[in-house]
């Protein structure tokens, strides 16, 4: 794994703790929570890097 | 947090991790799956691995098979590349045929049908093209094979440049076609991975002083370089001989010259680089075209679809369309039909047949179109 590659992935393991925080503990409508949650599903593939 | 808000977030929550871990499995057993390609029996005579031309390759995906064919004597030699890009299933599975099919008289026949594993293990994005291709064989069993994506994948080879620079000509492409093998060539030993194995194929024809190479693919049907063979300025001779054999067996293939100034490809770069006669050849593929409707396996396999045939009727096709299909069995004959074509062809350029190779056992072209059961043509 290249320098690059980690820390592509560390930036990627942020984006994706910061979606779930806003989730999880500020966004209010249902329609704001799925977008959360469809970027999740991305994030992780990206951090798994399974593609 | 409410408590109802504690329950749709919960909800939500979970139907990603469904999603995410449906999704994550199939892409993982794609990225995973292994083809099996059947030797026993064949004529294969030994089995190596790419690395043996980029050390730089071992350990990675793009580390695949060399399936060599050894005639009973010495003689010349021809490379046949498939799956150069993996979404265009007949180079990848007319390679598979070849090397499974063939026999050997006299030469050496070198088959890689993974040329771009990496762009075997994926699928292009936004595409909603098939993971895989099955066939059913002549003892009733299925064998699955890749559909895959133009380009390496980006875990193997990333970040894609906002300008890709082709080296050592320095021409300039779209960012993306650094992951286009063939843009790639004549290679680079410590480059991308594209390059690497680029490299590779060009030190294998060096080193093993190979006489011809063919790279298989295929195009969309509107597109002008269809149905035909391009050759380096070297090549032409042979390809043009090649070209009107396979007229005289009822087969129409167009010759295009290699352009001078278009740099990366097989027929250009392995022309320039190495002393072997470098063809391509192309024939139509309507699950790559951009007119193509629902996109699946059976599109993959049978060619039909109805946005063609409407295409066709507009005069916008350079394939006969005319039938309302261009089934995979079709597309394989054409590039098994056009090897063997072009290894007459060769052999008739030569002064004597010291450097001659001799193929047998060629599956015959309008038994294959006929049958158009591609299974038949596997072990």
């Amino acid at each position: 794994m290249t320098f690059t590659t980690i820390i592509y992935l560390a930036i990627a393991v942020m984006v994706f703790a910061s979606v779930l925080y806003n989730m999880l503990f500020k966004e209010t409508k249902v329609v704001d929570k799925i977008s959360c949650a469809m970027i999740l599903v991305c994030l992780i593939l990206r951090i798994f890097m399974i593609k | 947090m409410k408590k109802k808000g504690i329950i749709s977030t919960c909800i939500i929550l979970a139907i990603a991790i469904v999603c995410t871990v449906i999704a994550g499995t199939s892409f993982y057993n794609k990225r995973n799956f292994k083809e099996d390609i059947v030797t026993e029996g064949s004529a294969v005579t030994r089995t190596y691995k790419l690395s043996t031309y980029n050390k730089n390759l071992k350990g990675t995906i793009a580390n695949v098979d060399i399936y060599v064919l050894e005639g009973k004597e010495p003689g010349g030699s021809i490379l046949i590349l498939g799956g150069t890009h993996a979404n265009e299933p007949a180079g990848h599975m007319a390679a598979i045929v070849m090397l499974e099919q063939l026999t050997v008289e006299k030469g050496t026949v070198y088959v890689i049908p993974q040329i771009n594993m990496s762009g075997l293990s994926h699928n292009d994005p936004l595409e909603g093209q098939p993971q895989f291709i099955h066939f059913t064989t002549k003892d009733g069993s299925v064998r699955t094979f890749h559909f895959g994506s133009r380009a390496a994948n980006p875990i193997d080879q990333w970040p894609d440049p906002d300008i890709y620079t082709h080296k050592p000509s320095g021409q300039g492409l779209s960012g993306s076609e650094t992951r286009n093998l063939n843009r790639c060539y004549p290679g680079q030993k410590y480059g991308t991975l594209s390059e690497q194995v680029a490299y590779a194929v060009t030190n294998m024809i060096n080193t093993e002083k190979i006489d011809m190479e063919i790279d298989l693919h295929e195009s969309s049907p509107e597109y002008a370089v269809n149905n035909a063979c391009v050759a380096h300025e070297r090549a032409m001779a042979i390809a043009a001989e090649g070209v009107l054999n396979l007229e005289m067996d009822d087969i129409s293939m167009r010759l295009e010259p290699s352009p001078v100034t278009l740099h990366g490809l097989t027929h250009r770069e392995l022309g320039d680089f190495t002393d072997t006669y470098a063809l391509l050849l192309e024939v139509g593929n309507p699950s790559q075209g951009r007119f193509r409707g629902y996109t699946d396996e059976k599109l993959v396999i049978t060619g039909e679809d109805p946005c063609y045939v409407i295409a066709q009727k507009l005069g916008l096709l350079y394939v006969d369309y005319s039938a309302g299909n261009f089934p995979l069995s079709l597309r394989v004959a054409r590039h098994v039909a056009g090897c063997a074509a072009f290894i007459q062809a060769y052999n008739d350029s030569l002064d004597d047949d010291a450097r001659a190779i001799i193929i047998d056992n060629v599956p015959d072209y309008h038994e294959m179109v006929e049958t158009d059961d591609l299974g038949l043509y596997l072990r």
